[in-house]
């Protein structure tokens, strides 16, 4: 929990609803990252991102300041995409212009990775996807991804060995159909 | 190209961990639904629906942890337990979630000011609930506050019956949180 977090929790609670868009303005892209790993269509991680910040506002009298803001936005959302992921729509990745790039990066060669990785990911069951998305886009431990989705240790490592083993076959397999 | 070897992996950490910059216009879209979902009357998350309550301009409560909240200075206290909020609330050490309700069906804006906003009549607007129940839920430090309505920019109302006479005249409400144990 950041000072400026508290602060403006407090001045929401107080009726100050301008002061929620600090939190918008810090979590909103982090979130995006999430949600757009796990539904893969911007449009849909969009809606479940607007979702998780209404949901977050309506729930700001409940929320525990001994959490991390980050971890408490992040676990409404895990939740959002799980639902959001029975309805997913068509594959839409994000635009280069929505990435900022290094000076002197090869942005075709960084734009067909990411492209690549995206129908990767795409094509992985959604337990799978989640666990992927949790230890290698959130950096989270498998403690933290246990606490965050309910599932155990073991099973997460499991999901998340499966994944990348199945990205690995799908690579080699574009690559031997090329 | 993403690796099939063992640079997978780091791959993976890599390009997943790049977070996209959406710009304001996705975060001003979030907000107006935040907006839009602030004006809703409260549901039962925030605090329990008190809009049923006759008093013309009452004040009600918010009690967390057996705290007590007087409002009209002493002998006043309202009945606690009616109005807990549905959960412990992370601000239970520190400030109280207190409902100011407020009843002005023809009134198109009501405002609360008191000194816990330095009286600012744009910082905390009522939200009007059912049979024109004006509500806001406001975080309170403990002890004494003195507020009033503002109705439609001009009226000045208090609740009866503790008065305090302000600096320049006018009058306000006394309140007190305090704490029976």
């Amino acid at each position: 929990m950041t000072a400026s977090d508290l602060d403006a929790i407090q001045r929401v609670k107080a009726g100050d609803i301008d002061a929620f868009a600090v939190l918008v303005d810090r979590y909103h892209d982090r979130l995006m990252r999430y949600a757009m790993h796990l539904l893969q269509n911007r449009a849909d991680a969009e809606e479940v991102v607007q979702e998780t910040f209404v949901r977050a506002y309506r729930a700001l009298p409940r929320y525990e300041e001994r959490e991390q803001m980050s971890a408490w936005l992040l676990r409404i959302l895990v939740n959002r995409c799980r639902t959001a992921a029975a309805r997913r729509r068509t594959f839409e990745p994000l635009e280069a212009a929505d990435f900022e790039f290094e000076p002197g990066e090869d942005v075709s060669e960084r734009l067909a990775t990411r492209d690549e990785l995206a129908r990767a990911v795409a094509q992985l069951p959604d337990d799978q996807r989640e666990a992927l998305a949790l230890r290698f886009g959130e950096d989270l431990s498998f403690d933290e991804m246990a606490a965050l989705t309910g599932a155990g240790v073991s099973a997460l490592k499991m999901r998340v060995k499966r994944a990348v083993d199945r990205l690995r076959m799908l690579m080699e397999g574009t690559r031997a159909a090329v | 190209m993403l690796p099939s070897d063992d640079r997978l992996p780091d791959t993976l950490h890599r390009e997943m961990r790049r977070t996209p910059h959406l710009g304001a216009i996705a975060r001003a879209r979030v907000m107006s639904a935040v907006r839009r979902e602030a004006q809703r009357p409260r549901r039962a998350g925030w605090i329990s629906p008190l809009l049923g309550t006759a008093l013309a301009a009452s004040l009600t409560i918010a009690v967390a942890g057996g705290v007590w909240l007087r409002a009209g200075g002493e002998g006043a206290a309202l009945a606690p337990g009616a109005h807990v909020l549905a959960r412990g609330s992370s601000i239970r050490d520190t400030l109280l979630l207190v409902r100011f309700a407020f009843t002005a069906p023809a009134a198109a804006r009501v405002a609360l000011v008191g000194d816990f906003n330095d009286w600012g009549t744009q910082r905390t607007a009522l939200a009007r609930g059912a049979d024109g129940v004006w509500v806001a839920d406001v975080a309170m430090a403990r002890g004494r506050h003195r507020y009033a309505y503002v109705v439609d920019d001009t009226g000045w109302v208090t609740d009866a019956p503790a008065l305090d006479t302000l600096p320049g005249g006018r009058r306000a409400t006394r309140l007190d949180l305090v704490n029976p144990q």
